[in-house]
């Protein structure tokens, strides 16, 4: 079963073509990281998952409803944690994540429960902005999951994180996947998407190049790594 | 509905949890009330303003030192509520309309007109006195409708520019937060806001001995301004390029200061020159306060021609507003 699925997708601004008939498709349960260079269309790309944005032109279905005719009920039950995320400044951690549980409709039952799973109980009571950014990262994260999603975007979620966090919150993602919780993952960072991710769809100037598996894309490169893969991959574009 | 609740709760509860927000809500109105009311002289006129009916009395007032003649077709009840004496002399009669706490200022308007008059024996002076106002009333008061404007206007300027730049906007227009629930809930915040800001300023005009009218009348037309200049908030930054947000706000400063500045807030409308005067007469702001004043100070209801200005301006900024302040593209 298919959590999302894409069919030439196509986006213009302006006259700027940025997003130039992106198909693929990401399974129920699985992790899916998008990959490439800046200004490759990854962030249009989630914000058009996410209904920020309109598709030019384009057959999208993300949990069964269409974009843009059911978007409504995409927001309803997606989770969102986008690139720099932040909360109301001046309120505290658990009145984020109490805030977003009630905009989900899910009220407070979970929040105390994914502030402790996510190591933030003791900052419960902190303003959002006296945390440093990995705590600021993982506040985004609650707030995405006392939606209770069945799918869950993460647009660069380790940007700026010292390692330790890194290593945390890729702890984190995994345990979304074995709830069964479908990740699409934005990212610089190839080793975080080799070690995490069941399928990556490189984007290249709007376009996906490659779709696969990190480990079939290694193996077409004869790499040992999806960095060095994806670099030889660069290459032969023309990239530096 | 419920979305609405929460988002303005949280709106509330962030922006009040903010000392800089709280300095602009309760200290500034204050701190603006007490310049005009002291320092610009707004509570003791030294110079009277005397409306007359006949040019050559006004030219002779004005050697006095003591009044300022004026003509004008300024209305009697008008004049005294704009606490200026009106002087309509006859043959052998003059009749003073003076307002009822500058009494003590007609012997000696009187002892003028009748050296103007070559100290005419026979000349018969018939006195009414009507309600005028004191300084801090007419400060105060005016105060209100600056409070709406300027909680309206930056309320939903700075508040929506802060979570544009925080990206928070990004994140609720991923969530089934709807467009008008976010313009709602940003507007519920500026009437709680304006509630609390008229507190400390009812305060301080009580401490200057000015009791304050309030009913339901007066909430109603303050949470209607408030409403108003929301809406022209909403507009100013729905209409703002997004990568270029905080020139809403000084859209905004453009906008607001000659609001606040060419309105009856501080001065009477007739302090004003020429074609400025017409301007001032007529902008919300002015028009607000006159239904303010009129409620709070003067105890009489707003003119039929003031309600429908108020009303119609408030539905078409809302919803020029609602219209225009976008939380996503796709929508």
């Amino acid at each position: 079963m298919e959590a999302i699925k894409v069919e030439d997708l196509w986006k213009y601004y302006d006259e700027k073509e940025v997003l130039k008939g992106l198909t693929f498709s990401v399974n129920e349960g699985e992790i899916f990281s998008i990959l490439g260079p800046n200004g490759a269309g990854k962030t249009t790309t989630v914000k058009i998952l996410s209904c920020i944005d309109k598709p030019t032109r384009g057959k999208i279905e993300v949990l069964g409803y269409s974009i843009p005719s059911q978007c409504q009920k995409i927001r309803e039950s997606v989770g969102i944690v986008p690139q720099e995320f932040q909360g109301f400044s001046d309120l505290s951690v658990k009145d984020n994540a109490r805030y977003f549980a009630e905009l989900y409709g899910k009220g407070n039952s979970s929040v105390e429960e994914t502030l402790s799973k996510l190591g933030l109980i003791e900052y419960a009571n902190t303003r959002f902005k006296k945390l440093s950014g990995g705590y600021k990262r993982r506040v985004a994260i609650a707030c995405a999951l006392v939606g209770k999603p069945s799918l869950i975007y993460l647009d660069e979620p380790t940007v700026g994180l010292d390692p330790k966090s890194r290593r945390d919150l890729w702890n984190t993602i995994k345990e979304l996947k074995n709830k069964g919780i479908t990740v699409l993952l934005t990212t610089h960072y190839l080793d975080e998407a080799q070690k995490l991710s069941d399928k990556v769809a490189i984007m290249y100037n709007g376009k996906i190049i490659r779709s696969s598996t990190p480990e079939l894309i290694m193996k077409e490169f004869e790499k040992s790594s999806l960095e060095e893969a994806y670099l030889a991959l660069m290459e032969s574009l023309g990239e530096e | 509905m419920r979305r609405i609740i929460y988002t303005a709760k949280a709106i509330i509860k962030d922006n009040l949890s903010n000392k800089t927000t709280i300095f602009f809500v309760i200290a500034f109105p204050l701190f603006l009330a007490m310049i005009f009311a002291f320092a610009f002289g707004a509570v003791n006129h030294t110079v009277e303003t005397v409306v007359v009916n006949q040019q050559g009395l006004g030219r002779f007032l004005n050697t006095s030192a003591m009044f300022i003649g004026i003509t004008s077709n300024i209305s009697v009840h008008s004049a005294l509520l704009h606490n200026y004496f009106v002087v309509n002399v006859s043959k052998n009669d003059t009749i003073i309309y003076y307002p009822s706490n500058y009494g003590y200022l007609v012997p000696s308007l009187k002892a003028l007109i009748l050296e103007y008059k070559s100290n005419d024996s026979s000349m018969v002076f018939t006195l009414y006195s009507g309600k005028g106002f004191t300084g801090s009333e007419f400060v105060i008061s005016g105060m209100i409708g600056v409070i709406a404007l300027s909680n309206g206007v930056f309320g939903v300027t700075g508040v929506s520019t802060g979570y544009y730049r925080d990206k928070l906007v990004d994140r609720l227009a991923a969530s089934p937060l709807k467009n008008h629930e976010w313009v709602i809930s940003l507007m519920i915040y500026e009437l709680v806001i304006t509630l609390i800001s008229i507190v400390p300023l009812f305060l301080l005009g009580i401490a200057l001995g000015f009791i304050p009218a309030i009913g339901v009348l007066f909430i109603v037309f303050l949470l209607l301004g408030t409403l108003t200049f929301s809406g022209l908030g909403a507009v100013i930054v729905g209409i703002t390029p997004k990568e270029k947000i905080f020139v809403s706000q000084i859209a905004a400063n453009i906008i607001t200061f000659p609001l606040i500045f060419l309105s009856n807030a501080f001065f009477p409308t007739v302090d004003f020159p020429g074609i400025i005067r017409y301007i001032v007469e007529y902008q919300p702001v002015s028009i607000l306060n006159d239904i303010i004043r009129g409620l709070i100070v003067y105890r009489v209801p707003p003119s039929p021609f003031n309600i429908l200005y108020i009303f119609l301006l408030t539905l078409v900024l809302v919803m020029l507003g609602g219209k225009t302040l976008r939380l996503r593209e796709a929508d």
